[in-house]
């Protein structure tokens, strides 16, 4: 960003890919030239590091990936709701207990389950009577990914997997 | 009591990808391990090819036998030794352990190289560990044409696949009245018209194809190209999408897994081609379930 190049003394610095190659260039010792030079370069490539420095924290922060997942789920003749998946495992079926409880046809009591399993969510049949689908596939067993779509009984299901959004 | 062999018959998808290991956010969703697949029924487990995807599956196998006093008992089918079907074998965890008892089958075509081909992905110069050295009782065997193979609930049968650079092989895994047929790297647009000449030999590869492809209930196969692509990939040994589903179509195949997808195709691409190619097949009669084999997805059969 201009505002932080744009310091007093280092206004031949027109953008920021420039100054990191003059900073590289100035970091080999010169073959050629006096003390007084290097002294003023080295200066100027620390004055130029520190506008360039990010707190470690910020750093460690950011490189962690974050990110969230929910379900969408969409019965028939009603409003779709989407539900964060923020428990482990989550139970899909007919019966009250369950965390996602759809009370329509074809729907096993206890249906099928979300787990989160080596960093991944993974949906598991749990031996229902018609049978869990991912994109038009009966599955046993299936890893999710961000748009599959569930089909339980009459309920559709999309597995949505969102970045966490920064505090502001 | 229940009926063993009335209970399902379980496929896992552990490595999809031909040709290469492909990482990266854009294959997460079809998986970037090469060949492998699991064929489980009660306590009886097959392995089809020892692409990267064995890898998991030999973790994921560990885990479940950590607290059994039971050795393993296993049985990997190798289609044939390229690289792409044989890669996982070092890193196969169960290898390691004692007790383990892994049994290798393999087409008799390679003559006693099966078990050299085996060797030599372990030497020194690829690997830091020997075939030998592994921990397991491992035997390899050549498998022949005539006689089936019995597995537990399994019966086997095979049959060597000419149309694919040094040949491969094709299984037929039935248990009770359930047929499952993985046929990987072969190139049926050679073979099959319009593109295969019409001639003798032809006829009889296309005539065992069909015949051992018939009425499964999971036919898992190669498809690695749409049709637009295939003419600039021809001897490669894989065959055309749109091809592979056609004949299974005629074949009353019920569902249909295209396998080994292509280093190229993205998830996005293979989206696309899916959303484009299974309706015709859904709404057919019979209807015939296509579908891309994704990694980590077990299906009930």
């Amino acid at each position: 960003m201009a505002t932080i190049i744009d310091k007093p003394g280092e206004s031949e610095y027109a953008s920021t890919s420039m100054s990191i190659q003059r900073t590289v260039r100035q970091k080999v010792p010169p073959k050629i030239g006096t003390h007084r030079q290097s002294s003023r370069r080295s200066q100027r490539t620390q004055n130029l590091s520190s506008t360039m420095e990010i707190p470690s924290e910020t750093v460690f922060d950011g490189v962690a990936s974050k990110y969230e997942y929910f379900i969408q789920v969409d019965r028939p003749g009603r409003s779709p709701v989407r539900l964060r998946l923020d428990r482990d495992p989550m139970v899909v079926g007919r019966e009250s207990s369950c965390d996602v409880c759809l009370r329509l046809a074809n729907v096993s009591r206890e249906h099928a389950r979300i787990v989160f399993l080596d960093e991944e969510y993974v949906l598991e049949d749990m031996e229902s009577t018609n049978g869990t689908f991912v994109n038009n596939v009966r599955i046993n067993r299936c890893v999710l990914r961000d748009h599959d779509q569930v089909r339980i009984g009459e309920a559709r299901i999309l597995f949505l997997k969102r970045p966490v959004k920064a505090n502001p | 009591m229940r009926n063993v062999k009335a209970s399902p018959v379980y496929v896992t998808f552990w490595g999809t990808r031909g040709s290469i290991p492909t990482p990266g956010a854009g294959t997460e969703k079809y998986g970037g391990n090469t060949s492998c697949v699991s064929v489980r029924h009660a306590d009886t487990l097959v392995i089809l090819d020892a692409g990267t995807g064995l890898r998991n599956l030999g973790l994921d196998l560990v885990r479940q036998y950590a607290r059994s006093t039971r050795g393993m008992n296993l049985h990997l089918l190798l289609s044939h030794t390229h690289w792409d079907h044989i890669q996982g074998l070092p890193f196969f965890a169960p290898a390691y352990i004692a007790g383990t008892r892994l049994t290798v089958y393999g087409s008799r075509k390679k003559g006693n190289f099966l078990e050299s081909i085996l060797r030599g992905q372990m030497d020194l110069n690829y690997f830091p560990i020997e075939l030998n050295e592994l921990a397991a009782d491992i035997a390899i065997r050549e498998i022949s044409e005539t006689k089936p193979l019995t597995i537990g609930d399994f019966s086997i049968t095979w049959e060597e696949q000419v149309a694919h650079p040094g040949g491969s092989v094709r299984y037929c895994i039935e248990c009770g009245k359930k047929k499952i047929v993985y046929a990987s790297d072969v190139e049926l647009d050679k073979i099959f018209p319009p593109r295969g000449e019409r001639n003798r030999a032809n006829r009889q590869l296309t005539e065992k194809y069909c015949s051992m492809v018939h009425g499964a209930d999971l036919l898992i196969a190669d498809g690695q190209y749409t049709e637009a692509d295939y003419p600039a990939k021809v001897n490669f040994g894989h065959s055309s999408i749109e091809m592979v589903a056609q004949i299974a179509q005629e074949e009353k195949v019920k569902q249909l897994a295209i396998f080994h997808h292509e280093p190229q195709y993205s998830d996005a691409t293979l989206d696309r081609i899916w959303a484009d190619l299974s309706p015709k097949y859904s709404f057919a009669s019979p209807p015939m379930n296509l579908f891309w084999a994704r990694e980590g997805m077990t299906l009930a059969i």
